[in-house]
């Protein structure tokens, strides 16, 4: 094997990326027996140099070059041309000897370093993210998850981006069933260009009208760790800083990494703030619309008072408030999320403190909902995976749109419906929500 | 596949529903002449029913009602019993509706339509009924797990309060040596019917543990007395009678001094709005997949998802046509029927199941 | 996206219906207390004189600008003269806040039964409404503007209830107390007086004990008193005993009362009271050193006062015929031949004895001896 098809693949390779601009095409050696192809951007020029083009002139015979060459660790002799292919896009320069072909791995990393986690920060505990390569990844949760057990499975994605995918997992605690389906859906992609995990979780989840993610996408190896030791499977992609988590219920992604490092009643008090946040955030935009026009019997009459009194001024209805509110906090919150980061401070600023201090002066909104606005938001912030903190945005406002319709009914029906429906959906066959979920799960995963 | 504690949450939404309409107006209505022993008849009555309708189903592992009358009972025969099921289920859950649909009328929004409210409530359940019987049951644990602290919360709360008269309660207690009466006994029995709903969650459930099942006539025997006696308590025993809705009037009587909300009463309606709703669903869901059975076709494939809203449909414009020509006092008839026939109702479904039990065992 | 615009649809749907029958907070005008008498006038005797007092929402919530506004109509019935009222108003009149309702003694001693149900039976008005009854009117209590209150009608609210005073002269009725023992056997309604004195001061230190409809009597504060340490536990007062030729104050610091009913087959029935409490000294008169016996000396003193109060007090109940206590509620819950125990405490009522034993402990001497 390999002889004749490396002289075979050199002539195929290079017809076939005769187009490239960044293709190039060597001869060496006295008599220009020996052939170096590969792909300039993806390769270390100064590996070449120093290992091939040099020794080249240096060695006696072809024949030593050759045993030279296949000495390297990391070499491989050229096969199919499909693999030559493949092994050329990741950086590899094929070498042809007279009528063999050896891969020879010149691979550039381009290493952005381990850096800190930004989105996923966490006050104890490993800082360390994902970085933008694959193999630096893999080597950041091996060094996390020290068995044998870890399997990892390659897979390519994308017909022009040919971007490297891997499924990491623990195969004793995997549930085989996860695994399958996600190999399955992965190979199912059908996609030119794959960059983020973020897209490709949206092409493996199951088409249809869906607001929760069922998949965490996460810049945290421990995370990933944790969750491999649980039975979950994880999907590393080349070229992007996240990885995506499957199955994931929907108190995954109320799970800091924090909530194992705390002493346990810590842990668990952080875990309730949430969930109060989670339901303060959801209702009480829609709690005011119902109190302040369908239902002010609720509230005791002082507190009812209050919210008549500051909203004396107020020349629409109660809805129109919630929402001019609402939407201006989400201008602010994308405001400030996309602005450099100079001038970031200033629009939280000339938004928060003298938009909603003018605003409540010129009797254009109520005092209270200005304070009602912020704890919407910041217990919106609490939770720890943003996506889920996007999806309970939207949530926020259908629930809205109930409570203006039917008043406390309205709130009260989306909540069991909002329940119902979370209960109804799977995560890769494993039910989103359910009681005592995780410890069905510790007992499944033995 | 789900494990066994969801059959009592189906006991416990069902118990727990209960109290906020007909059940307590029938067991105050007759509280002179023969509650008391009528609720431990009931008691007694339920139990009976519950072990024989779990023993009898248990035997059909993994299958529902129309998977078990197909097979073991003469076609046309399942057939009209499916359906004729399957409507009792549903007016079960119509039922639920039209009292909170009167209740949230009269005590939450007199401004909002009662149409506007109902077509919520029908959304809602035809929507939610739609799911699989075992998400239903994880909606259902949710539901409870939330709301089960704010009752015991209230009861507590009920119980402890000076105003609470226990004079007014032993004087209903002085009646314990009356004759029972049907209505009461059938009246009583319904919170044990939960266990009905097995008909299809059976389906559900690998294997019907029934270890604790002893519980439930004990726990059913506690939330009949509260039932029966808090709003005696709160509203005397004469004066209960003038009370439409006596455990609102009730939870009105009770006074939290120290928090946001000081009328118990919009806890109560918010609790048990929530319960009701799964309420219907769950008897909703019941009621389709029943009425699916009915058209399973002979290699036992059941219709589609489509075909729901053939059945969803017809049924919540039924439920509209009837809240049209009810008044309170109809509607207290009306569920007062449903009661009275449901218990004769679940004595014939008993029958059947032993009689289809039997051949399926001659049978194999 | 079918789905989404069916369910956008199915949403807007009962939007349609419910059309715009929102009313905003701040369009409201939440009644806070009602007054019902009647009318002074001669010639409309039967009707009603209803007064509201509303708060009315206004800008700055934190400064002290409540004004409270107060409607008084006079009409035919009590819905008639609410309706009467909202047309002098702009905004809506809400009731779901009316924390207070005020009986003028006029109406009281006529007949208390219409607005009993009234209340009850409206759905926005609360069942844990206190109610009072309002010297010389209802009127005049109701439109009573006290110092200390920021919240129109506050200062009747927190007066009437447990939060604000914890005064021992003052013995609060629910609405659903009240319409309760309106029509419970043998258990009659009582509510709390409330009298003012101007310029700005409401006082309650009274209770009126009815009959099932009207107004039968009025005791004394020392008497209500008396009510309220023989009906509550854990009531506290102070006392005042005389003792070893001396005078003292003490202060009850926790207080029970149980009773039980002893009836025999003839025609006597015996209601015995057990009291029991535990008290501090306050006040010593003349300054003598207080030892253990004098403790127990002012113990017994108090005891006996106690005793002879009481029996006082059951005596003055039981000759206006009125059953505040549930006595009769008592003798039926506790009896078995329920066709025939009404009749039964109709003979006994009128002959019932009654037996106190107190057991008052005056515990501590206060920071000095």
């Amino acid at each position: 094997m390999g002889k004749k098809q490396g002289e075979q693949g050199a002539a195929w390779l290079s017809e076939k990326m005769s187009g490239q601009v960044d293709f190039e095409q060597r001869s060496l050696g006295s008599s220009d027996e020996i052939g170096l192809q590969y792909l300039s951007s993806l390769t270390n020029s100064d590996m070449i140099n120093r290992y091939i083009v040099i020794p080249s002139y240096e060695m006696e015979s072809l024949q030593a070059f050759e045993n030279y060459i296949a000495s390297f660790p990391g070499t491989v002799q050229a096969g199919e041309r499909q693999q030559i292919i493949e092994f050329v896009l990741k950086g590899f320069v094929l070498i042809s000897i007279g009528k063999s072909g050896y891969l020879f791995n010149a691979v550039k990393v381009e290493s952005s370093g381990v850096g800190e986690a930004v989105n996923e920060a966490i006050v104890q505990g490993p800082r360390d993210a994902f970085s933008e390569n694959i193999e630096l990844n893999i080597n950041l949760i091996r060094r996390r998850y020290q068995s044998e057990t870890l399997k990892i499975d390659m897979l390519t994605v994308g017909k022009v981006s040919r971007t490297s995918v891997a499924i990491l997992y623990d195969d004793e605690r995997v549930d085989r069933q996860v695994l399958k389906e996600m190999k399955k859906r992965i190979e199912n992609v059908k996609i030119d260009i794959l960059q983020s995990a973020g897209e490709l979780e949206k092409y493996i989840s199951p088409e249809r009208v869906r607001i929760f993610p069922t998949m965490i996408v996460t810049e945290r190896p421990d995370r990933v760790v944790f969750n491999i030791a649980e039975g979950k499977v994880a999907v590393l992609i080349n070229s992007n800083g996240f990885a995506i988590l499957a199955p994931s219920i929907f108190s995954d992604f109320f799970t800091a990494m924090d909530d194992k490092i705390q002493v346990p009643m810590v842990g668990w008090f952080l875990k309730t703030i949430r969930y109060i946040g989670l339901l303060l955030t959801l209702t009480l935009p829609s709690l005011y619309v119902t109190f302040a026009s369908y239902n002010p019997e609720i509230l005791k009459i002082q507190i009812s008072l209050l919210i008549a009194g500051s909203r004396a001024a107020v020349p629409y209805p109660s809805f129109m408030e919630v929402f001019l509110m609402l939407l201006m906090m989400e201008f602010l919150t994308e405001a400030s999320l996309r602005l450099p980061k100079a001038i970031g401070p200033t629009a939280t600023t000339v938004g928060g403190l003298i938009l909603g201090q003018a605003a409540t002066q010129a009797g254009l909104v109520s005092n209270i909902m200005i304070i009602l606005v912020s704890a919407v938001a910041i217990s919106n912030f609490i939770i720890p995976i943003s996506m889920m903190g996007y999806t309970i945005r939207v949530i926020k406002y259908i629930m809205t749109l109930f409570a203006i319709t039917f008043g406390l009914l309205g709130v009260v029906g989306s909540v069991v419906g909002l329940i119902m429906y979370l209960s109804g959906i799977r995560s890769f066959g494993r039910p989103y929500m359910k009681m005592y979920a995780l410890e069905i799960k510790s007992k499944g995963g033995q | 596949m789900v494990s066994s504690k969801y059959i009592y949450y189906l006991f416990l939404v069902n118990a727990l529903m209960n109290i906020i309409n007909f059940v307590p107006r029938v067991l105050i209505f007759t509280r002179f002449q023969g509650t008391l022993p009528s609720i431990f008849i009931s008691t007694a009555i339920g139990a009976l029913l519950l072990y024989g309708f779990t023993k009898g189903i248990a035997g059909f592992k993994g299958q529902g009602l129309p998977e078990i009358f197909n097979a073991n009972l003469p076609r046309f025969f399942s057939f009209f019993l499916l359906i004729m099921y399957a409507c009792f289920w549903f007016s079960a859950g119509i039922i639920t509706m039209l009292s909170f649909v009167d209740i949230t009328v009269r005590y939450i929004s007199p401004d909002i339509s009662p149409y506007a409210v109902i077509i919520g409530f029908l959304l809602l359940s035809a929507i939610c009924c739609r799911l699989s019987s075992e998400s239903i049951l994880y909606g259902l644990e949710t539901i409870l797990f939330l709301s089960t602290p704010v009752i015991i919360y209230m009861l507590v709360k009920a119980f402890l309060n000076p105003n609470f008269s226990w004079d007014a309660v032993l004087q209903i207690v002085t009646y314990m040596w009356t004759k029972p009466k049907y209505v009461t006994v059938a009246g009583a029995t319904f919170i044990f019917s939960g266990f009905f709903n097995l008909a299809i969650f059976n389906r559900n459930f690998k294997e019907l543990k029934t270890r604790y099942l002893w519980t439930i006539p004990l726990f059913g025997l506690v939330i009949l007395l509260i039932t029966f006696v808090v709003p005696i308590g709160y509203q005397g025993t004469v004066g209960v009678e003038n009370h439409v809705y006596s455990w609102f009037s009730t939870a009105d009587s009770i006074r939290m001094e120290l928090f946001i909300i000081e009328r118990v009463l919009f806890l109560f309606y918010t609790i048990y709005l929530m319960i009701s709703m799964l309420s219907t669903v769950v008897h909703w869901h019941v009621g389709l997949e029943l009425f699916k059975g009915a058209f399973q076709s002979k290699s036992g494939k059941l219709p589609g998802k489509k075909a729901d809203w053939w059945v969803l449909i017809p049924f919540s414009i039924a439920t509209i046509v009837i809240m049209n020509f009810l008044n309170q006092v109809r509607l207290g008839q009306i569920g007062q029927w449903f009661l009275n026939i449901r218990l004769i109702n679940e004595f014939v479904l008993l029958a059947i199941l032993f009689y289809a039990k039997k051949r399926s065992a001659k049978k194999t | 996206m079918k789905k989404i615009i069916c369910c956008l649809l199915a949403i807007a749907m009962p939007w349609t219906i419910s059309g715009c029958q929102f009313k905003d907070i701040d369009k409201r005008s939440f009644v806070l207390a009602i007054g019902i008498d009647r009318p002074e006038d001669k010639d409309k005797k039967n009707q009603f004189e209803v007064t509201l007092k509303m708060a009315i929402p206004e800008g700055d919530p934190t400064k002290r600008s409540q004004e409270p506004v107060v409607i008084t109509e006079i009409a035919e019935s009590v819905p008639e003269a609410v309706r009467l009222a909202k047309s002098k108003t702009d905004k809506e009149l809400d009731f779901s806040h009316c924390k207070a309702m005020i009986y003028g003694e006029s109406l009281a001693r006529d007949n208390i039964i219409p607005l009993v149900d009234w209340s009850s039976r409206r759905r926005d008005i609360q069942l844990i409404m206190f109610v009072a009854v309002g010297q010389p009117t209802a009127r005049e209590v109701v439109k009573m503007q006290t110092k200390s209150e920021r919240l129109p009608g506050n200062a009747l609210i927190l007066g009437l209830g447990k939060e604000g005073t914890e005064s021992p002269y003052i013995k609060s009725a629910y609405s659903f107390d009240l319409s309760r023992r309106t029509t419970e056997h043998g258990l009659d309604p009582f509510m709390p007086v409330v009298r003012t004195k101007h310029p700005d001061m409401l006082i309650i230190d009274r209770v009126a004990l009815f009959n099932k409809q009207k107004l039968v009597t009025i005791l004394s504060p020392d008497e209500t008193r008396m009510l309220n340490l023989l009906t509550s536990n854990h009531l506290r007062s102070s006392f005042k005993v005389d003792a070893e030729g001396n005078s003292f104050d003490y202060n009850l610091e926790n207080s029970k009362a149980k009773y039980r009913i002893k009836a025999d087959k003839e025609k006597k029935a015996i209601v015995e009271y057990h009291l029991s409490g535990k008290a501090s000294l306050e006040e010593n008169m003349k300054g003598t050193p207080v030892t253990g016996p004098v403790l127990r000396a002012i113990s017994k003193a108090a005891s006996e006062k106690w005793e002879r109060d009481s029996v006082k007090l059951f005596k003055k109940i039981q000759a206006s015929g009125v059953d505040p206590f549930g006595w009769g509620l008592r003798y039926y819950s506790r009896n078995w031949n329920n066709s025939t125990e009404r009749q039964d405490w109709e003979r006994l009522f009128p002959g019932l004895e009654f037996q106190v034993k107190a057991d008052l402990k005056v515990k501590y001497t206060g920071m000095i001896r």
